[in-house]
């Protein structure tokens, strides 16, 4: 695309800076003979914020001979635009059509951005489905955490890999090479990408159906394996990566230094799909993350270092590392954020040093409102915990508090939704009952309250999902008992969105043919409630006769075939099973660090958690 | 110590909002490991400020900026440790070190001026928009339509902010135009409508590019000014 055909195009949209490229490190390489596009389907501010695509950037730009370029969900006004000029999707390096690419591939991290991998398709005129595209179109693959049920979007791409990427990826690269290099057809090329450990070619499996829905998978050819096993990165300190970190001109969601301290956690939440398919738990030395801080904060020039994880603090040097962080951080006027702080893990030390750098809002998860509940989903985090975290906080200054929460938990009864309001009252009069002093001066309690969404490969994948009638009940239950919290403030949503992602999150194959047709009509941007089209999407259900509550609000049995059986996390299935018997039961699981569960089974044993 | 400098935005940089240009400016310092003097308070922030804002999609030849250090630094490492730094179509030049004493820029700040390249939906001869030109300077009142905060829209002259417009090129497709105009902290000469006057004029409409040139400071020894002893 030429210049005066982008600045036509920008001229026309509400945010220019998202399509033009040029950031501060941006890797455009001259020679190449392999090009990636690596895709997202959201906008560039959500894009450009996750971690996943950062470190693949980095690792295939690092690949000799191969370029690896950005292209993110255009918003509905570039979209428009691109439409009426007849323009393709192009790329932010070098601006040349997604269609002109030798592979390209969409990271999947949210069921409710699969419409949009649709339209990013159209505009780069590229046919959405595998079957109906030769060699003369880009390969077409995907991979991220929601890989690890492919199935509703399997009719679209070529391959998908399951689990970490920073090796399977360039293995898929080179394969794609010999096999052009080779002159080999496509069916060839897939049969050497099945070949790849946690690679997927779905077009290799054929899926049965009977009157009661899934019924099996099929392999169609002995060239794939009949259980794709998650691709595990074994060693996560001498793994590659983000190098130099991109630098955003526009605010972008987590507009900071990513540093990421360890891979996987120990803690068992039984609801956590990441909790079960990061396994098992990898951390990074202290030597390494504190030269890749340094390293970061040089070549980027940003005053913000977040030390991601799962739960940072379960890292195990944590206590050794976060002085040493903070104190080279505050000689750079770096401030340092820890986003997943557990309850029972903060330390009041730290809270008053990170209040010298910025005062922010805190957030804890205890996720349900009584022990029973937190018991079920074993979340083990006791209400004095949280009270003890909340009034360390205050103490320090703190006066923004945020809980997060979920309604319509497996077993869940009217006295634990209530649960949550009387949870927030105690917070609330820990508050007011300290001396004022002692304390800030207005309370500001947020209590943010999803809806639960069963996921596959947990212990709750056989879970039916609250119908919505049900969850506005809680609800407005919830909204009752929450007047009179003082400082309280309740956030809720509008749960249809919450029923699409459980159908989508645990749909089978026939969910392509409902995507294809909901795109149709006009969906895309389905998690920004003013693009969300409900009734379209009832309707692209009704035409392929299915329905969303059989996906969604349907209590399986654990003897069922599920569609992503097929797909192998490393944790066993015979393991999700006794933890779904214990949540029902109420009986909770032990840390990891304080024992091994034997999640892996006997196949996987040698997958040690602290080597 | 206290630096001024100008940085051009050419190309994509162009897309830049002001709040984008005042960030990649600020970490770009950072960057180069410039000893930035922050602001005292609940959020510190490094004393770094533009004189004026620049319009979302404009270049800009010379955004003139003042940036506070601790220590001293020659202005010539300044610039080059700074150009070593800052992403695609941005550079800065002209840095000199200024007066503790010497006013703010944005206080100081008087007139620009700009190139504007105008594609009318239909071709025009040189002739006609000259004459055209020469209509609306000999005229005491440019009437235009500003929308207000509020939303209303209320009528504006333009013609005391309009101090010089010639035109410099017409390939009959387009025709580009140097124009001199007010600019303050409290506003100015608003391109925009300044074109849709003269289209407005012709009997036609169109789009435009613009590129601010210079920025003119009043009372401020060493940086461009319209007075005497006219910068260069």
């Amino acid at each position: 695309m030429n210049d005066q055909v982008l600045d036509r195009l920008l001229s026309r949209v509400e945010k220019p800076a998202r399509y033009i490229g040029g950031e501060y490190n941006m890797q455009v390489k001259a020679e190449a003979d392999l090009r990636f596009a690596l895709c997202f389907p959201d906008v560039y501010e959500i894009g450009m914020s996750h971690l996943g695509s950062r470190i693949l950037y980095h690792v295939l730009n690092g690949m000799e001979g191969v370029r690896c370029e950005r292209c993110f969900a255009p918003w509905t006004d570039m979209e428009q635009a691109l439409k009426e000029a007849g323009e393709e999707l192009f790329t932010l390096e070098t601006r040349a059509p997604l269609k002109s690419f030798d592979i390209v591939g969409f990271s999947l991290l949210y069921e409710m951005c699969y419409s949009n991998i649709l339209t990013m398709l159209e505009l780069g005129h590229i046919p959405f489905l595998s079957r109906d595209r030769g060699l003369e179109y880009p390969l077409l693959v995907a991979g991220g955490p929601c890989a690890v049920n492919p199935e509703p979007i399997a009719p679209f791409f070529d391959a998908v890999v399951i689990g970490d990427g920073e090796e399977a990826e360039p293995e898929l690269v080179n394969a794609y090479r010999a096999s052009r290099a080779a002159g080999e057809t496509k069916r060839q090329l897939l049969e050497r990408l099945a070949a790849i450990p946690g690679v997927y070619v779905p077009s290799f499996y054929e899926a049965e159906y009977d009157e009661h829905g899934f019924k099996a998978i099929r392999r169609l050819t002995d060239k794939a394996p009949e259980k794709v096993t998650r691709r595990v990165l074994e060693n996560l300190d001498k793994a590659p990566f983000v190098g130099r970190q991109l630098v955003p001109h526009m605010q972008i969601v987590h507009d900071r230094v990513a540093l990421e301290v360890m891979r996987g956690c120990t803690r068992g939440c039984r609801f956590c799909q990441a909790g079960y398919i990061y396994r098992p738990v990898r951390e990074r030395s202290e030597r390494t993350l504190l030269a890749q801080a340094e390293e970061l904060v040089r070549c980027t020039g940003y005053d913000e270092i977040s030390l991601l994880s799962l739960s940072t603090g379960d890292y195990s040097h944590l206590h050794e590392l976060l002085p040493e962080v903070m104190d080279r951080m505050e000689k750079k006027r770096v401030s340092v954020a820890l986003p997943s702080l557990r309850i029972d893990s903060l330390l009041k030390d730290e809270l008053d040093k990170m209040q010298s750098v910025r005062k922010a809002g805190l957030t804890f998860a205890p996720e349900a409102g009584t022990q029973r509940m937190r018991d079920v989903i074993n979340k083990n985090v006791t209400e004095e915990d949280l009270l003890r975290a909340c009034s360390d906080a205050f103490e320090s200054g703190w006066t923004g508090v945020k809980l997060y929460f979920m309604i319509g938990l497996p077993t869940e009864t009217d006295e634990d939704v209530l649960g949550i309001a009387e949870l927030a009252k105690k917070v609330s009069r820990l508050f007011y009952s300290m001396p004022k002093e002692k304390r800030g001066k207005g309370l500001r309690l947020t209590v943010s309250v999803s809806t639960f969404v069963p996921k596959p490969h947990t212990a709750f994948e056989w879970c039916a999902q609250d119908e919505p009638e049900e969850i506005r009940r809680k609800q407005r239950l919830l909204v009752g008992a929450m007047k009179g919290v003082r400082g309280g403030e309740l956030h809720y949503h509008p749960s249809f969105l919450s029923v699409l992602e459980a159908a989508f999150s645990r749909g089978d194959r026939r969910l392509a043919e409902v995507l294809l047709r909901a795109h149709g009509k006009g969906c895309r941007f389905d998690s920004w409630s003013e693009h969300f089209k409900p009734v379209a999407w009832q309707e692209a259900f009704s035409e392929c006769g299915l329905t969303v509550a059989e996906y969604a609000h349907r209590q399986r049995a654990l003897t069922e075939p599920l569609p992503w059986g097929h797909v192998d996390v490393v944790v066993t299935e015979a393991y999700l099973k006794k933890e779904y018997e214990k949540a029902m039961a109420a009986q909770t699981t032990k840390d990891c660090r304080q024992g091994c569960n034997g999640c892996f089974g006997r196949a996987y044993a040698d997958h040690r958690c602290f080597a | 110590m206290r630096i001024i400098a100008a940085l051009h935005e050419r190309g994509r940089a162009a897309y830049l909002s002001h709040l984008d240009m005042q960030r990649t400016l600020q970490r770009a310092l950072r960057r180069a490991d410039m000893p930035l003097v922050y602001s005292q308070g609940f959020n510190p922030h490094p004393l770094v400020a533009f004189a004026g804002a620049l319009s979302t999609g404009y270049e800009s030849e010379r955004e003139w900026f003042d940036v506070r250090l601790e220590g001293e630094i020659i202005p010539a490492d300044f610039e080059a440790r700074l150009n070593e730094v800052l992403p695609e179509g941005m550079a800065v030049s002209h840095a000199m070190e200024a007066p503790e004493d010497l006013g703010t820029l944005t206080g100081h700040l008087a007139a620009a001026r700009y190139t504007l390249w105008v594609r009318p939906e239909r071709a025009f001869s040189a002739a006609e928009v000259g004459s055209a030109l020469d209509k609306l300077l000999q005229s005491e009142e440019l009437m235009v339509q500003k929308r207000t905060k509020s939303g209303a829209m209320v009528p504006q002259n333009i013609r005391p902010q309009l101090y010089e417009a010639r035109l410099t090129a017409c390939d009959g497709a387009s025709f580009a135009l140097d124009v001199l105009g007010e600019l303050t902290a409290g506003g100015g000469l608003r391109t925009e409508a300044f074109v849709n006057v003269l289209l407005d004029f012709l009997g036609s409409a169109g789009s435009f590019q613009c590129r601010r040139e210079e920025m003119y400071f009043d009372g401020l020894p060493g940086l461009p000014s319209l007075g005497k002893g006219k910068y260069e």
